[in-house]
């Protein structure tokens, strides 16, 4: 079971770009501006479409807007444990009579940073958004999944 | 000369040092992966403090999955999008790069002093070998309490079965997610629980406590209400193309193929040339010194050349998504039953979605999927029909010089045996030979010349 935290070192906002390769490492880069700038072309056509270059690729990105409702957060598993709730709580006003066992520790997964929208890169061309996945996971999923299980407020009133 | 050469090497020398710099920043940067990377979440807003990502049993595969339950806003599912193997991809995150590089450069060099561990998140930038996003979508928690209420078991033996209290329920819901347990002792959770419980099934008031038995005509009542609801909006885009669209669209394209063919042949008449004759005396000259499939290789080139207008015509219908030609009714049957099929497959386990799609396919149900099955039969055997007319449609054209020649089989079986000894010999050669075979030797002199006596 996870909890999810605030990290005191919270580092703000920042946007994940899905690189169309895949880089064999975890862990800190110096994304410097040297190597990495996305350059947004204000609207020549419809919308204003990013590009960049990685290593002398030419990439074009779709963003893709985390959609209203939803936020987008960095979750690392830390070790740290959950202090269990005393008392005080009204939620949890049935743990006294209930016997304490079967309650495993709560983990905390800190959240270390958030983001608003998501970058998707295809290699000389745009994303297909059709075959994507991320494009149909982040646009078309959430929505769809809205209306199958919505049903519960109209239900329940 | 030397200005030429001067510059360069000034650029080079300055182009070195900075790399020799940025080499050793990554070097220091780069020494350890990770070993428990951070993940990326698209989580509902407004979580509270009491919400927990936990494994909860899928009601569909009965194994565990992550769920976030949370006492205010619910139950959310946790979807993983990741990138398919075929192609690779990664996060890089990086902030904006509105904060100078160089305050950058300090940032690192004061927690790379400050001693704090490397695999802290830094939003200046940080790689992610798997490029996975948990999407965090809401879950109706009747989905969740189903495998409880319809034990296995209890299925099969489906005669009698009990009326048990909501307790009861949620209590086998506990034992079979134990990470639920302690969230299931939250009120509202509970009370959400048991409402969804209501809708699917038999309620009876006993004392003062309401026994549920699950009644499968109900949970078929709340799925066809939620598929219409999925329905009514239109399915997403790429469901909407595979199972509506490309259901119905084969048999247009065949339409539109032999409409082509029939564009085709007025146009040939059009220009005044007999419309039949023309590929067969094309075919006939190219008989002479290739194999069978020139008859077919010479007819699309024909009509390729007099088709013109026809091609362009596919073009357009290619690129705005030709209208679904179905009698009235029929693609939002089909939109329904994609949705419940949908939703059995994603959310019922199979034992469950098999009776739920008997029930759904007897006719009391309320919806009556006849037109849609008769439309799809009608769509099948015109699919074969036109495939069938096709091939006949070659047939007669080859059938009308193999004549001709005499025994049709016997002709076309030597072609064969002549076109596989040639695939043969082809396999044989190298691809220093092939590209050999290309080069213009004419003019040259032969290798034999050479060892000619003079």
């Amino acid at each position: 079971m996870l909890a999810i935290q605030k990290s005191s070192s919270h580092k703000g906002k920042f946007t994940p770009h899905l690189l169309p390769c895949r880089i064999h490492h975890n862990g800190p880069v110096n994304a410097s501006k040297r190597y990495w700038d996305p350059k947004t072309t204000a609207g020549v056509g419809k919308e204003s479409k990013p590009t960049s270059y990685f290593r002398g690729r030419k990439l074009h990105g779709k963003t893709l807007a985390i959609p209203k409702g939803y936020r987008g957060v960095v979750l690392a598993r830390s070790d740290r444990v959950l202090p269990p709730k005393p008392d005080g709580s009204t939620i949890n006003q049935e743990d006294g009579d209930m016997e304490e066992e079967g309650v495993s520790e709560v983990k905390i997964v800190e959240e270390q940073a958030e983001f608003g929208s998501v970058v998707v890169w295809g290699h000389e061309c745009l994303p297909d958004e059709m075959a994507d996945a991320y494009c149909r996971g982040v646009e078309e999923w959430i929505g769809f999944a809205e209306m199958i299980h919505g049903e519960e407020e109209e239900g329940g009133k | 000369m030397a200005k030429t050469r001067g510059r360069p090497a000034k650029k080079a020398e300055k182009e070195t040092e900075e790399k020799t710099v940025v080499s050793t920043d990554q070097k220091v940067q780069l020494n350890p992966d990770v070993a428990n990377p951070p993940q990326l979440f698209i989580l509902p807003e407004n979580l509270s403090e009491e919400a927990r990502i936990i494994q909860i049993e899928n009601s569909r595969h009965s194994t565990n999955s992550p769920y976030v339950v949370c006492p205010k806003r619910g139950f959310f599912e946790l979807t993983k999008v990741s990138a398919p193997k075929s192609t690779p991809r990664s996060w890089l995150l990086s902030g904006d790069h509105s904060e100078d590089s160089k305050a950058n450069g300090a940032d690192i060099k004061q927690t790379e002093s400050k001693g704090e561990t490397v695999d802290q998140f830094s939003t200046k930038g940080y790689v992610l070998r798997n490029a996975n996003l948990m999407v965090a979508t809401p879950i109706d928690a009747l989905f969740l309490i189903l495998p409880a209420l319809t034990p296995k078991s209890a299925a099969k033996a489906s005669g009698k079965k009990l009326f048990l209290s909501g307790e009861d329920y949620l209590d086998k819901m506990a034992s079979a997610s134990p990470e639920l347990a302690p969230l299931l002792r939250n009120e509202s959770l509970r009370s959400l629980i048991e409402k969804r419980m209501a809708v699917v099934c038999d309620t009876v008031e006993a004392g003062d406590e309401t026994m549920y038995r699950v009644n499968e005509g109900k949970i078929l009542t709340a799925l066809l209400q939620k598929a219409k609801k999925m329905t009514k909006q239109g399915l997403p885009p790429s469901m909407e193309e595979k199972f509506v669209r490309k259901a119905l669209e084969v048999p247009t394209l065949i339409i539109a193929c032999e409409e082509e063919e029939d564009a085709v042949k007025p146009a040939n008449s059009a220009i005044s040339t007999p419309p039949t004759e023309t590929p067969d005396t094309q075919s006939t000259i190219t008989s002479f010194e290739s194999t069978t499939s020139s008859v077919s290789q010479a007819s699309t080139a024909a009509t390729s050349l007099s088709g013109d207008s026809s091609v362009t015509v596919t073009a357009n219908k290619k690129s705005l998504l030709p209208p679904i030609t179905a009698p009235d009714g029929v693609a939002d049957l089909l939109r329904l039953r994609t949705a419940m099929s949908f939703l059995c497959s994603k959310y019922m386990a199979p034992y469950m979605s098999e009776s739920i799609k008997k029930l759904a396919s007897s006719p009391e149900t309320g919806t009556d999927f006849a037109p849609l099955d008769a439309h799809i039969a009608d769509l099948a055997k015109l699919r074969q029909e036109a495939i069938a007319a096709r091939s006949l449609g070659d047939a007669s054209r080859k059938r009308g010089f193999e004549d001709d020649e005499g025994d049709g089989e016997g002709r076309a079986e030597k072609k064969r045996k002549k076109e596989e000894d040639e695939k043969r010999k082809k396999a044989g050669e190298s691809r220093g030979v092939k590209t050999l075979k290309k080069v213009n030797v004419s003019g040259m002199k032969k290798m034999s010349d050479f060892f000619k006596k003079k």
